[in-house]
């Protein structure tokens, strides 16, 4: 009996003490990793980058038809009396409403946001730009809110996570100006690298219930199960502007079924993918292509875009860095990445002799 | 490294932590089919609150069903002259601004306006009682046609909010028409009339049938409107876009 009574003791202060190891090494992971150096430095860096671009590519591709959109030849859809959007009750985020049914202003307005957007790109001076590029941008997209898509979401709230990070902390004129002066770049404040890595993973998570969730929503739809659903959007005109090519698309039942049934399985199996190296770079070749068809067959590239940018910083930074490190050796000194010529002494005699 | 962090350090990375983590669940919660029984957790109208606008996001877009449908909203109106008013052909304003997408590797919002306009007016007439849609076909264009048409939609309504969202499309759409009447053609605009389109697709199982018909297209018929034109239009920018784009419509053929 007192053996019994002894070993269940041990048991128990065995079940006691491992949990405590778990619960004190999760505590200083979360902690270390959250107060640690900055994490995906680089691929935030390509991140700002890229949705810098997106955002500016969308108002290139609308600049023709700014008034048409945006402005006073669109005063027939009451946006600016009777707005749609909930931004339009915040006034920080309602800033241009007033203005945009005067043709000047708007062009002016329209303008400043694309130079705003341009300098996010290029990372001056970046946390005050992406602040009054944030009001702005939002402001401006909620002007004609029933024409955004779901870009628009997801776009906004990065933005507002990479005001709480460090996206131009490398490749970025901040960068280079921080450089010059010689500041040493130390490990940053304690409290800048938590929101930082706390904005990374929230980013990430983030887009890790984007794909999940729309994953889980298609896999409930019978198109989907039976697996032609992409042919339905690829054949109207509102995701056709090249219909030759969905065209070609749907004609295969194997491009339509693998899009249908790849996109499912990736999407939902998308965050567990993450975990390994080799099914990461599966899972990003695949989210890259399933972005890019989006992108050409259906007219979205924008939206494509900034998913494709908060993707970069699941990229390692060693990654990235050894990208650049090619880049920058292909447009200063090419023959470096070629491989070694012999040394000499390995010639034969004779040659020399000339 | 653990044991160089300070207490405030610590407290901060938790504090951080715990928002995070509540945010993550709420987005998740929020993100998740809104008929689910969370709702007698945490409502949705409540979550909203927290969520809205600044985390606004739905990512069943194109699930369960996508969209299979293409949305037509064409104009016509009847222009003032000596005696009775010349009635114009039809013209397709969603074919017009198609242009702005065609062959465009990245098009421009601009260019599908009627589209949406379109699927939102057809939305909105949908949700209408069948007491009611007999009027949308009926024609409102003289005097106070404005009210006359709003009574008659409310006297046979059953749902408010419904009835005032429909309205608030029909003067959309009209002030829309109005506006491609004024692009199109010269002369006084004395009322415009306009109709919206669904066609969908032949069905995948039936693609390379060449005897296979589409299914037929719904169409809402509107009765002629009076011109409606909102303040700060401004016509002559309206009609430069469209005008453009109703060439290259002419161009496709």
């Amino acid at each position: 009996m007192a053996d019994v009574k002894k070993s269940l003791r041990v048991l128990w202060t065995l079940i006691r003490t491992t949990v405590a190891d778990l619960f004190t090494r999760f505590v200083h992971t979360v902690e270390d990793w959250l107060l640690g150096p900055k994490k995906a430095r680089y691929g935030m860096a390509i991140t700002r980058v890229l949705m810098g671009t997106a955002a500016l590519g969308l108002l290139v591709s609308d600049f023709r038809g700014r008034y048409y959109h945006y402005g006073s030849a669109a005063a027939w859809n009451r946006e600016v009396s009777v707005p749609t959007s909930k931004f339009a009750k915040i006034s920080l985020f309602d800033l241009f409403r007033s203005l945009v049914l005067n043709d000047v202003w708007l062009t002016l307005i329209y303008l400043a946001v694309m130079v705003l957007a341009v300098l996010v790109i290029l990372g001056w001076r970046t946390r005050i730009v992406l602040i009054v590029f944030f009001f702005a941008w939002v402001s401006l997209i909620a002007i004609n809110r029933p024409y955004g898509n779901q870009g628009d979401n997801i776009m906004r709230i990065a933005f507002l996570l990479m005001i709480f990070a460090d996206p131009a902390g490398v490749w970025s004129l901040d960068a280079r100006r921080k450089r010059k002066q010689n500041r040493s770049e130390p490990t940053g404040s304690w409290f800048g690298n938590l929101l930082h890595n706390a904005a990374v993973a929230l980013m990430i998570i983030q887009v890790c219930i984007v794909y999940v969730s729309g994953g889980l929503y298609k896999a409930t739809g019978k198109p989907w199960q039976e697996g032609y659903a992409v042919y339905n959007p690829l054949n109207t005109v509102r995701y056709g502007p090249w219909p030759e090519l969905n065209e070609m698309v749907s004609s295969s039942t194997l491009l339509i079924l693998g899009a249908a049934w790849g996109s499912i399985l990736l999407q939902v199996f998308f965050p567990m993918m993450l975990l390994n190296r080799i099914t990461r770079v599966i899972a990003l070749l695949g989210i890259s292509g399933f972005h890019i068809g989006i992108a050409v067959l259906m007219g979205l590239a924008w939206f494509s875009l900034a998913m494709l940018a908060i993707d970069a910083m699941l990229i390692r930074d060693r990654t990235w860095q050894k990208i650049g490190g090619m880049l920058t050796a292909l447009r200063k000194n090419p023959e470096t990445l070629l491989p070694e010529p012999p040394p000499a002494a390995k010639l034969p005699l004779a040659r020399r002799r000339t | 490294m653990s044991t160089r962090i300070s207490r405030p350090q610590r407290l901060a990375s938790w504090a951080v932590a715990v928002i995070a983590a509540i945010h993550i669940v709420l987005t998740m919660v929020w993100v998740a089919p809104s008929n689910s029984i969370v709702k007698e957790i945490i409502p949705r109208k409540t979550l909203a609150v927290y969520m809205e606008p600044m985390f606004s996001q739905s990512w069943s877009v194109f699930a369960p069903n996508p969209m299979s449908g293409t949305y037509h909203l064409e104009v016509r109106a009847a222009l003032a002259g000596a005696g009775a008013p010349e009635i114009t052909e039809w013209v397709d304003a969603t074919a017009a601004e198609y242009t702005f997408k065609y062959h465009q590797l990245a098009p421009g919002r601009a260019s599908k306006t009627a589209d949406i306009l379109a699927q939102r007016f057809k939305d909105a007439h949908d949700a209408l009682v069948s007491e009611q849609k007999p009027f949308v076909e009926n024609n409102y264009f003289k005097d106070d046609w404005q009210e006359r048409f709003k009574k008659r939609l409310v006297d046979n309504q059953s749902s408010k909010a419904k009835t005032s969202t429909y309205l608030r499309l029909d003067r959309m759409v009209t002030a829309y028409a109005t506006q491609v009447a004024h692009a199109v053609w010269d002369g006084e605009i004395e009322r415009v009339q306009f109709r919206v389109t669904r066609t969908a697709p032949i069905s995948f199982a039936k693609r390379h049938n060449p005897d296979a018909k589409p299914p037929k297209p719904t169409v809402i018929n509107a009765g002629w409107r009076g011109t409606v034109v909102e303040e700060g239009q401004n016509s002559e920018r309206f009609a430069e876009f469209f005008l453009r784009g109703l060439e290259g419509a002419k161009k496709r053929g």
